[in-house]
């Protein structure tokens, strides 16, 4: 006989940590915030604000340190603390150490992915918030990124047709 | 005057090990292995139960979750319940199990619909649903995937 273990996951409170504002209400107060976290880095942090169900954030996460390419910003990194903390939604944000805040080709196509995996994960991507020098942010919903209409015509490959049709002749 | 701060509270979450289950066999190399465990973890519940077998990647089982109890809808399985053992335990791969209170393991809708949506969500982790295996009272079991009711999940190339 072999011994399979029985799992549970449990919640343990471990800390508080203060927080200037409570909610994120729009893309200026999440870029505000992420631009206090981000502060005088020196290299692109990706980071993952998680919200509750009422917009409050929940938790932020840092997702990768570098480059913001699609092979450190992989849907399981940056759902990872999401699953795990009962997120919501989420909020992405990554700053451009060059002070310009304008999204390259890659921080776009990176953002339809994650905004595709959120949503199999039904763990919504609300926003993606460039922040570069000072005050200055760009958000990718605001330039209409997130909101592409046909949530699967950011499909990557046939699953989520697949899915569909099992789903209608069912 | 100082700015009002609001506290988030940090928590912490922690896979416990609840219990052990005595299976004969812990490699699943087919459907018939995991309804095997599945009949028997699920033996005597008088309700539904969808619970995930853990693999690692020699599709050894690590470690078994309930993830919801009661009736079967979709609202009642987000994927978010589904991969949380999952990603705890690094799992390689999950098997999903549902039980069936009557002797005859019928397929529904919502099996359907439910497994489609964690098999999405699994491909998006890197944590591909194996299959869905619903066993009934009396020992007899139907898996998903291996009916070719729904997709095979983890194999569409595109990671």
């Amino acid at each position: 006989m072999y011994r399979i273990p029985v799992y549970k996951v449990k919640l343990v409170k471990d800390s508080t940590q203060a927080l200037p504002i409570k909610s994120i209400s729009d893309a200026r107060s999440a870029a505000g915030l992420l631009a206090r976290y981000l502060a005088g880095s020196d290299r692109e942090h990706l980071v993952a604000l998680m919200l509750d169900v009422r917009g409050h954030v929940i938790g932020i996460h840092t997702v990768s340190i570098g480059t913001i390419s699609q092979a450190v910003a992989h849907p399981r990194e940056v759902f990872k603390a999401a699953i795990l903390g009962n997120a919501h939604s989420i909020i992405l944000g990554h700053n451009h150490p060059s002070g310009n805040p304008e999204p390259s080709p890659d921080d776009i196509e990176v953002t339809r992915d994650l905004v595709h995996a959120g949503r199999l994960l039904q763990i919504e991507v609300l926003d993606h918030i460039i922040v570069g020098e000072g005050e200055r942010f760009v958000s990718l919903a605001e330039r209409g990124y997130m909101t592409g209409g046909d949530a699967w015509a950011y499909a990557p490959s046939g699953t989520e047709r697949r899915l569909l049709d099992a789903g209608a002749a069912a | 005057m100082a700015p009002k701060r609001y506290h988030i509270r940090g928590v912490r979450l922690r896979l416990v090990r609840d219990s052990d289950h005595a299976a004969p066999n812990r490699l699943v190399s087919e459907p018939a292995d995991a309804a095997e465990i599945l009949a028997q973890y699920l033996a005597g519940e008088d309700r539904e139960n969808i619970v995930v077998l853990l693999l690692n990647k020699d599709r050894h089982v690590i470690g078994i979750n309930t993830v919801a109890v009661g009736s079967v809808s979709a609202v009642l399985v987000h994927p978010r319940e589904v991969f949380k053992p999952a990603l705890l335990t690094d799992a390689a791969a999950i098997i999903l199990g549902r039980n069936h209170p009557e002797e005859e393991a019928a397929v529904t809708p919502d099996d359907i619909r439910v497994a489609c949506e964690i098999g999405a969500a699994g491909d998006a982790l890197q944590i591909p649903l194996l299959d869905f295996i619903i066993v009934a009272a009396g020992g007899a079991f139907v898996g998903l995937a291996e009916r070719g009711l729904i997709p095979e999940f983890g194999m569409s190339g595109n990671q």
